[in-house]
């Protein structure tokens, strides 16, 4: 059972990259040793989603649910948590954008991936601020070791949208151990179709190119990357700046009122979106027999403009975000201490951030400048078949925001600012706060049946510190019919949670169930804002009369239940299942908080047929997604009723041919039936039915 | 926190702060306009003529806290009797965010086949109510644009009646959508039937006037 380190220090970078220290541990599966519920998405899943974004390609990992926006973007969902309580890693570095926006996705291509990990649960003590909900490691495969030229090239069509993708990597490496590595790819969409009508201006346009150059030596490797994701999108016609009135004569209206105007094009009209993100890393890591250490430093600038429905004779974008970040992440294992009871593996590190947002535009948001920083450090003892760890980490922020002179003036009037601790300058004011979280976490897997039945613990908390968008925002919010605003006042989210995980291995059957509770001190709600009689308030603004939401604390409570089985995985017809169940209330009064994700299950029925010649491998898969009504949220509280339940059918079929360099064909039909649904956590939801039938054909090779 | 100033301490070293976070006039060297209409006024003039009367509801902060002037329009009565009395209605959009403020009239009527203005509320009955048996004025459209179409940035109005009531302004943009104009015949008549959630577009602004007929 001696395998290669693949520990949680380890996990952040590619297995077979880091020549990492020998550590005897229980089993080859990081899914196993991380004391959380884990999945892996390896190059293989992940090539059955080409084209998708990164949120729409995690949806095969239970407790992932996905919210779709209104442009032709989605976001991940995570045991109920948003992504603002989700900390997404690429390339071990903090993903840095504008994730608060309801609308704006995780902008990761992954095709830079070669696997995906997603830890659910809280996971601070390790990973630092946001990890409330989980963790979403993105990680690029490792660079060319042996001298000669590699890579990846992928193509695929999308029939709803009429989408090209095309993908190419190249990975080259000389004899004296330098690798480089060029990639990228881009799609194209054209204007979405629900199954009853066309969706206007929804098509998009993507682009990701990036490359990296490395070296290696006797025990470590010096690395430089750089990639940037471009992304440009329609935001759906049928979204409109409205007040409640109108808002709600659309929902009761079953289309789009000028559904009848719009055409399949590959143009995009305002209002749109369009996006870049960049990150550039360099990073070393050297080990030996004394231990390991790693250093990376990370650049990140993400851009995103708005560009709304304006007079025609208005330029440029109304909403303009710029998010500067500088990053420092060091990490220093120690050698495996031999006890007389087991073996001691750990680490410390600190990580340290220096950020500045800069915003132009609608009154929406501040520029701020942040210092953000933490410690950590972990141990793991691995006894027998008992392995636990424990880790700690204090995580610090301080951040001054710049309030320009009107926002300024419209806190101080409204009396969410009342200028105590707020510097006024010639052109407005600045405001610092500061913030500090400890996070700690014990977890413990127990090794039952070594290689087939483990049982997992884990007891941890994590931290977030408010965003901006929770603490100064005032405006119409640019997606939902309400005046929100910010509250300034607002402290750290604190989560502490239990879970418990069986994993289950065997050649007949494999499983994973996970059972969790969690408690939020002072989770940001964004909610209706009521008056001493509990009535709702509303502003009257230049596009009419809104209710007033607020960000305001309250004590969470969520528990669940996820997990997959699937039998006969090997068999030549097999079953596999995943899905989960959320419960998340306000504590105060037990009322169910506004999207949560509905009940989900997915079921697919899977047959195999055997390798013959040139066939290396056949799958045959039906799949049925059924998604119950989210029935215990009090619609008195949303903006509309929550939607039906429904079952979403597909069919999929993927072959493997070739004996020196195979190609893999997949054809994959999602939406079989058109069936027309809205899904509850989808912003698209309030104005028109999901995209219906889309087919799939898919062509990929490594060479 | 101690740790976490130390390490921004060394991260400035080599990053450095811009000044466009502290600078909000900093913008890469553009000024946006960003198409903000804050206030509308308007004018009101005795068809037959004499002095124009002046109504402004503006928010020149937009920040949800606007300042209306009342209507208050005398008609041709003659002591216990109601007379109706005509008048000219022009109606003039500004954004007070910009300075000096900026008058958008020109621009809404150079692009009148994307917007149109709507009168509504209980005081008034015209081609965006129906019949409203309680009005205190009437309203009809008296300017079009090149399409033929009802713009509303004239219009006439008549008093009904004595009493009190709301008049509601509204400047509808009508963007194109995939080239196709979303501004068509009968729009006044579907926001009489369904409210302005039966009709394409967006709300640019929207002013509500307390008006009373005396």
């Amino acid at each position: 059972m001696s395998a290669r380190a693949d520990t949680p220090e380890a996990a952040g970078t590619p297995e077979g990259e880091v020549p990492t220290v020998e550590i005897v541990v229980h089993a080859d599966d990081p899914d196993v040793e991380e004391t959380r519920a884990q999945t892996t998405l390896d190059a293989a899943d992940l090539e059955r989603s080409t084209g998708d974004d990164l949120a729409r390609t995690l949806t095969r990992v239970p407790g992932v649910s996905v919210a779709l926006g209104t442009a032709d973007a989605a976001k991940p969902i995570l045991r109920g948590h948003r992504e603002r309580r989700l900390l997404v890693l690429y390339d071990g570095v903090r993903h840095e954008s504008q994730k608060w926006g309801p609308d704006h996705a995780t902008e990761i291509d992954p095709f830079t991936a070669g696997r995906i990990t997603v830890v659910r649960g809280a996971a601070g003590a390790r990973y630092g601020p946001d990890a409330i909900g989980g963790v979403v490691r993105v990680d690029p495969p490792p660079l060319r070791r042996e001298a000669g030229v590699g890579g990846k090239a992928l193509t695929a069509y999308g029939s709803n949208g009429r989408s090209p993708y095309g993908a190419l990597r190249v990975d080259l490496a000389n004899a004296r151990g330098l690798a480089v590595r060029v990639e990228g790819n881009a799609a194209a969409s054209a204007t979405r179709v629900a199954p009853d009508y066309l969706l206007g201006n929804t098509s998009s346009r993507t682009a990701n190119l990036g490359g990296a150059v490395g070296t290696h030596w006797d025990g470590g490797q010096l690395r430089a990357s750089w990639h940037r994701h471009s992304f440009e999108a329609g935001i759906f016609y049928g979204v409109r700046n409205s007040a409640p009135s109108e808002f709600e004569a659309g929902l009761v209206s079953e289309r789009p009122v000028t559904v009848d105007l719009w055409s399949r094009t590959y143009e995009i009209d305002r209002a749109y979106q369009e996006v870049t993100h960049d990150i550039g890393l360099l990073r070393v890591d050297h080990s030996g027999t004394w231990g390991g250490i790693e250093a990376t430093y990370a650049f990140q600038r993400n851009r995103r403009r708005e560009y709304e429905q304006v007079r025609s004779t208005v330029a440029g974008p109304q909403y303009d975000f710029l998010l500067r970040t500088h990053s420092l992440d060091a990490m220093l294992r120690h050698r495996v201490v031999a006890l007389p009871f087991g073996d001691l593996e750990g680490g410390a590190g600190l990580q340290g951030s220096f950020q500045e947002n800069v915003y132009r535009g609608y009154a929406l948001l501040p520029n701020y400048r942040s210092f953000g920083g933490g410690v950590f450090a972990y141990e793991r003892l691995a006894m027998g078949r008992v392995d636990v760890e424990l880790g700690g980490r204090v995580d610090g922020l301080g951040r001054a925001a710049y309030l320009d002179e009107d926002d300024y003036g419209r806190h101080l009037r409204r009396g969410t600012l009342d200028g105590v601790g707020c510097e006024e300058r010639t052109n407005g004011a600045r405001c610092p706060a500061h913030y500090d979280a400890a996070s700690l976490s014990v977890g413990s897997v127990l090794h039952v049946v070594p290689q087939h039945l483990d049982l997992k613990v884990d007891l941890s908390s994590a931290s977030r510190f408010p965003n901006v968008d929770e603490l100064y925002l005032i405006g119409t919010a640019p997606s939902f019919p309400v005046f929100a605003l910010g509250a300034p006042d607002l402290g750290v989210e604190t989560a502490r949670g239990v879970s418990f995980t069986a994993m289950l291995r065997h050649d007949a059957v494999e499983g994973e169930a996970s059972v969790y509770g969690q408690v939020v001190d002072d989770y940001i709600y964004f909610s209706p804002d009521l008056n001493a009689q509990g009535e709702p308030r509303f502003d009257v603004t230049i596009q009419g009369t809104w209710p007033r939401y607020t960000f305001r604390p309250v004590d969470a409570q969520l528990h669940g239940l996820d997990g997959s089985l699937a039998l006969a995985p090997l068999a030549p017809v097999g079953l596999d299942l995943w899905g989960s169940l959320v419960r998340a209330r306000d504590q105060a009064d037990g009322a169910q908080l506004v999207g949560t994700p509905a009940d989900r299950m997915t079921v697919e029925l899977v047959g195999r047929a055997r390798p013959t010649g040139a066939l290396r491998r056949a799958e045959l898969r039906g799949t049925a997604e059924l998604v119950d009504r989210q029935r215990r949220v009090d619609p008195s509280v949303d903006f509309a009723p929550a939607p039906d339940g429904y079952a979403l059918l597909g069919l999929a079929a993927e072959v493997e041919l070739g004996r020196q360099r195979p190609v893999r064909i997949g054809l994959a039909v999602r939406n079989l039936l058109d069936t027309a649904y809205r899904s509850y956590t989808s912003l698209l939801r309030y104005y028109a039915d999901h995209p219906g039938r889309d087919v799939r054909v898919r062509v990929g090779m490594d060479f | 926190m101690s740790h976490a100033r130390y390490l921004a301490a060394f991260l400035l070293l080599f990053t450095g702060a811009c000044s466009d976070v502290e600078d909000h006039d900093d913008d890469d060297g553009h000024h946006h306009n960003h198409g903000v209409t804050t206030t509308v006024v308007l004018n009101v003039t005795p068809a037959g003529g004499g002095e124009t009367l002046t109504f402004a509801w503006a928010d020149p902060e937009n920040d949800g806290d606007p300042i209306v002037d009342p209507i208050l329009l005398p008609d041709a009565t003659d002591h216990n009797h109601h007379d109706p009395l005509t008048y000219k209605l022009d109606v003039e959009f500004w954004n007070e965010l910009e300075d000096p403020a900026e008058d958008v009239t020109p621009e809404i009527a150079e692009l009148a086949e994307e917007h149109q203005v709507f009168f509504t509320g209980s005081a008034v009955e015209g081609p965006a109510t129906g019949a409203n048996p309680g009005a205190i004025i009437t309203h009809d459209y008296a300017d079009e644009d090149a399409d033929g179409l009802p713009l509303g940035l004239e219009n006439g109005i008549a008093t009904a009646d004595w009493g009190t009531g709301e008049l509601i302004v509204t400047l509808r943009h009508l963007a194109y959508e995939n080239d196709q104009p979303t501004k068509t015949e009968g729009l006044a008549d579907d926001v009489a039937s369904g409210g302005l959630g039966a009709i394409a577009g967006e709300v640019d602004i929207q002013a509500t006037f307390p008006i009373e007929v005396q």
